[in-house]
């Protein structure tokens, strides 16, 4: 290691700083992605984990019918049951202005005490004082969002009308990390939906359950026994009428945050590699260059007697300071913008506890990682240079050991007639004359074009998806639910407001599926045989008349992956009135998961109440939206309206943000497809110098070598872009599917434009990465380059 | 063009000089590299005319290959003029430097400087093709050039297939395929045995005799010096001697 020649390795880089460096860069980049994804994820998962350690959320809740207080005392005696509380938890309406009425979930809380079991993280202002009760603590994100302070009041309906409570401080909750009501409510928004919490005892007030709970949270000993407990309270707990049981795991804001984490990790591991792979085959393109234009000097350390090792030992050393460079600058980059996406993160989702601990790990697999890449890729190249005879210098020009010198195959086959111009069989043979490093950058354009398929076929999908579900699948203009059911002089009453062209009636409530072990919370959806306000995607064969009508039920795809069942099975439903068999008659293909469709009459079947407690609208123009929406408002019994142009816009305000995210994924990746590109031409066009500067010498004009360059930059990308885009559909199918999950189905798309563009920016990536090679070929010293050897 | 010089070179090459082609005058080239500044060529005149065989002799570093370069229009001297007919080449643009190279100037190089992807007949092809744009006529022109050299039967070979001595023919016939004036060799032999120079040497014989060109070849070799038709000796960046020899010797005597 102390020899020389070594001392070599600096100096030769220095004079190829642009091309190492842009090595190192792509190093850097994947590294970067790396280290700054998982610190990120690591992070927002140990800010998760203090935030559920501090509130002590629970591990499992079962939700009741009524029960009275005596009960959750008798669930405390339970073996294993390390904590529980017992909370009154109601949804009601809370107007927030004249027209506009949100769903209001009020939850209880000890007043004289912190909850044992799901407490608050107090944001600002204070908990509640002791025998305290007319008082509130929102959510802090909806308090920001709607611009609540301290002191305000705020009106809820009960039993007995409006109540006024009054905001002493704004809380989050371990629950409500992510403000989602259900399962199936992906876009929360607190634009419909907020979280209360107030004084228990208040709120058995309120709704005249005094000494009563409907909802029992229980903390465990025994992570691995949690299945007795669970069995234990809810058999405790059976005659006070056991709705749902929801584990941890389920729980709407744990199961989506989890399952972000998930995703997020799976891509901090799979970009990075893709990047690495390209990384390593730009290397290897760049050392076999190097290696060949410093054959005589390695034919001179071997004629002074160095080993073969020293010479293999020697080419590593540049993947060492390649590796380490950009392994080193990329981990020192990724950490920081890890800070930095850790605190997007904290704020999109509001974390209160955000956990910045240094990550050593992420950092040692980065060197690790970055020098094995480099040391791979120089591997073959410090191999044939070890094995290169001593006395090369012997030969006069490298270029010609180079190229072989043949016609290749196409051009004798497409050549056959008339000869296509010299300048343009040069090109194409210049890509024949070094196959092996042709299809190596082949392979690298082509795997830039894949990333960028990957890339911009997230907005492609998203669009498609938005416009499926908006257009498609929900085609009413105007929602609403009811606390109760409702019969047909109410739906008169609101086919006879003004701007409603139809109103149709629905049936919505929670229900378990049930097939063999496997078991998943969905809404069922009663709805008219001949809905036309919602539109199935049954994928041919029956109609949503004939499936509906005949008894069955209708899954959404994510439901039905998640349970393995296909048309024909047959599965347990249970839902507040008992367990039935139902037999699933269709699986629709929508965006939403958890959800399954039956008709009213099945409804009826099952058991469950009379009439409807929800309607879809279709509105006579958009503009009634509004007006419709007030007026349903101000019917009795109306828990809340969703206007389907809101949530698009809700939609749109958040796809802005996954698009940002998307674009620096573009961005991301046509610098890399730049710096492939730069990288292989800088090699091909170094590589004969010698050979333009005679071209040049003999006269031949700046253009046509300019030409033969751009032609041959051109056929590269060219050669590239079919199996690129082939492969990358592929690739981002998959990404695709494996972000679908039980809570919503993905589908690739991409539009015949975006693959246009794609081809134009990859070729347009190639000619510019070009433009070096062709002004250094320009501004060549011909007397000397007409000369040198190597 | 050439149709002058042509006729004045048919008749023969004992006769001393054709008509002026080319002068230099009061030519400098200082290299300056960082602090150092390296006087390459130093107040050097010479004319050069039609149908000469000049061999510049000189010591490594005495400024051949810089000479060579100012003429052919590959660099710019520092001080004095190049004259071309009515141009003065030290003040052409890159752009008119390029067209001055293909239309008067062929090269020939020590390292021959195939195109490696090119056959022999490509290869002499590229060259014509730059400057004709009838392509019968140029494809004749590649057939006869490539009969000159002695190469018909290896025209379809590439260069990695050929001998050195033959890849120097096919970089003759590439230089000729655009019938310049002037043909500059730098060390043409310089890297061939001594049979292979001697028909190397033989071939440029024949083209500046029979064909009237004016050949400029560089050595450091004293004894290629006796096939020229006039010998310059060169030291220092300067013209030190520059002889007419009545009776150049045979290529085929020449030894080394
Ligand atoms: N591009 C250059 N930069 C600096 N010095 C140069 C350059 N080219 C030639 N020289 C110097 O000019 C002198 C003449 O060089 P050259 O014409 O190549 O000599 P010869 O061909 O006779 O060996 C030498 O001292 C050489 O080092
Ligand atoms: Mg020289």
């Amino acid at each position: 290691m102390n020899r020389k020649i070594h001392l070599l390795v600096i100096r030769d880089i220095m004079a190829r700083r642009f091309q190492f460096g842009a090595l190192a860069i792509i190093i850097a980049l994947g590294i970067a992605i790396f280290v700054s994804m998982t610190v990120a994820f690591t992070n927002a998962e140990r800010s998760y984990d203090r935030t559920y350690e501090a509130t002590h959320f629970a591990d499992f809740s079962v939700e009741v019918a009524q029960a009275p207080e005596s009960a959750v005392d008798e669930v405390r005696e339970l073996a294993n049951v390390k904590a529980v509380e017992g909370r009154v938890v109601m949804d009601t309406g809370l107007p927030v202005d004249e027209n506009r009425l949100v769903q209001a979930r009020l939850i209880g809380l000890p007043a004289d005490r912190r909850a044992a079991v799901n407490d608050v993280i107090v944001e600002s202002g204070r908990y509640f004082e002791v025998d305290e009760r007319a008082v509130v603590l929102p959510l802090g994100k909806f308090a920001d969002f709607h611009g609540y302070e301290s002191g305000d009041t705020l009106q809820v309906y009960t039993l007995e009308g409006l109540k006024p409570l009054t905001i002493v401080g704004t809380v989050s909750s371990p629950e409500y990390l992510l403000m989602a009501e259900s399962k199936q409510d992906l876009l929360p928004s607190p634009r419909r939906f907020g979280v209360f919490f107030v004084p228990n005892a208040y709120l058995q007030e309120l709704f005249g359950m005094q000494g009563q709970v409907n909802e029992v949270n229980v903390l465990v000993e025994s992570e691995s026994e949690r299945e007795d407990t669970i069995a234990a309270v809810t058999g405790l707990l059976e005659p006070y009428g056991v709705q749902q049981t929801v584990r941890q795991e389920d729980q709407p804001s744990k199961a989506t945050t989890e399952l972000d984490l998930e995703s997020g990790r799976e891509f901090a591991v799979l970009l990075p590699t893709l990047v690495l792979v390209i990384a390593a085959f730009a290397i290897y393109i760049a050392m076999s260059r190097l290696v060949r234009a410093q054959r005589t000097l390695i034919g001179l350390f071997r004629g002074v007697g160095y080993g073969k090792g020293s010479i293999v030992v020697h080419y590593l050393l540049f993947a060492v300071v390649v590796g380490v460079v950009g392994g080193s600058v990329g981990a020192a980059a990724g950490y920081g913008l890890g800070y930095l996406l850790t605190g997007l993160y904290a704020d999109a989702l509001a974390i209160p506890l955000i956990a910045h601990e240094f990550q050593l790990m992420p950092i040692v697999i980065s060197v690790i990682v970055s020098l094995a890449v480099a040391l791979v890729a120089a591997a073959a190249p410090a191999w044939a240079a070890s094995r290169m005879l001593p006395a090369p210098a012997m030969r006069p020009s490298p270029e010609v050991a180079l190229a072989k010198g043949s016609v290749p195959f196409v051009e004798r086959i497409f050549g056959l007639g008339r000869r296509p111009p010299l300048l343009v069989r040069l090109g194409v043979r210049n890509i024949w004359r070094a196959p092996m490093r042709s299809l190596y950058t082949v392979g690298a354009i082509a795997l830039a074009a894949i990333l960028l398929v990957v890339g911009l076929s997230s907005f492609d999908s998203m669009d498609f998806i938005m416009d499926r579900q908006f257009e498609k699948t929900d085609r009413w203009d105007v929602a609403a639910a009811f606390w109760s059911p409702q019969d047909d002089q109410t739906l008169a009453e609101i086919n006879g407001l003004t701007g409603v062209r139809e109103a149709e009636r629905l049936y919505l409530t929670p229900a378990e599926l049930r097939v063999d072990s496997k078991r998943t919370n969905i809404e069922l959806m009663a709805v008219e045989e001949d809905t036309r306000l919602h539109g199935f995607d049954l994928g041919g064969g029956k109609t949503t008349g004939e499936a509906l009508g005949e008894g069955g039920i209708i899954l959404t795809l994510g439901v039905a992956d998640q349970l393995d069942v296909g048309v024909g099975d047959s599965l347990d439903i249970a839902t507040e009135v008992g367990i039935s068999s139902l037999v699933v008659s269709g699986v629709s293909r929508e965006f939403t998961g958890g959800l399954g469709y039956v008709s009213l009459a099945t409804k009826d079947e099952l058991g469950l109440g009379d009439g409807f407690n929800a309607v879809w609208l279709e509105t006579t123009s958009p503009s009634a939206d509004a007006e419709v929406q007030a007026a349903l408002y101000r019917l009795p019994g109306i828990q809340g309206v969703q206007v389907k142009e809101d949530i698009r816009d809700d939609w749109r305000e958040q796809m802005a943000l996954f698009n940002v995210m998307a674009g620096v994924i573009v961005a991301f990746c046509m610098v890399m497809a730049g710096a492939i590109v730069f990288n292989t031409m800088t090699v091909n066009v170094l590589e004969r110098e010698r050979e333009t500067a005679t071209m040049r010498t003999l006269g031949a004009g700046r253009p046509s070598v300019v030409l033969m360059l751009a032609t041959e930059g051109l056929t590269f990308s060219l050669l590239a872009i079919l199996p690129g885009l082939a492969l990358g559909t592929i690739a981002a199918s998959y990404l695709i599917h494996t972000w679908s999950s039980e809570f919503f189905t993905m589908w690739f798309h991409m539009r015949t434009t975006t693959y246009a563009m794609i081809a134009v920016v990859i070729i347009v990536a190639a000619l510019v990465s070009t433009i070096p090679s062709i002004w250094h070929s320009n501004r060549m010293n011909l007397a000397e380059a007409t000369k040198v050897l190597a | 063009m050439s149709d002058e010089t042509r006729t004045a070179g048919e008749k023969g090459r004992s006769e001393a000089a054709g008509p002026l082609l080319l002068e230099m005058r009061g030519v400098s080239k200082i290299y300056e590299t960082g602090q150092v500044q390296v006087r390459a060529l130093d107040g050097v005149s010479l004319a050069l005319q039609g149908g000469e065989l000049v061999v510049a002799l000189g010591p490594s570093g005495s400024g051949k290959t810089t000479l060579l370069n100012l003429v052919g229009g590959l660099d710019r001297p520092t001080a004095g003029t190049i004259r071309y007919g009515d141009t003065d080449i030290a003040s052409l643009s890159d752009g008119d430097l390029g067209r001055f190279r293909r239309d008067h100037i062929g090269f020939v190089f020590q390292f021959f400087n195939l195109i490696p992807t090119l056959t022999a007949r490509e290869n002499v092809e590229f060259a014509a093709e730059l400057v004709s744009h009838d392509s019968r006529q140029m494809e004749e022109r590649v057939e006869e050039l490539l009969r000159l050299v002695g190469l018909e039967e290896r025209a379809d070979h590439f260069p990695s297939q050929l001998s050195g001595g033959e890849q120097q023919r096919v970089a003759i016939a590439r230089a000729m395929a655009k019938d310049p004036n002037i043909l500059l060799c730098d060390e043409p032999t310089g890297n061939l045995d001594f049979r292979t120079g001697q028909q190397i040497l033989g071939l440029l014989q024949k083209l500046t005799g029979e064909q009237g060109k004016t050949c400029v070849l560089v050595t450091h070799n004293t004894a290629i010096a006796g096939v020229g038709t006039r010998i310059v000796r060169l030291r220092d960046g300067r013209v030190q001697s520059d002889e007419r020899s009545a009776n150049p010797l045979p290529a085929s005597e020449v030894e080394w």
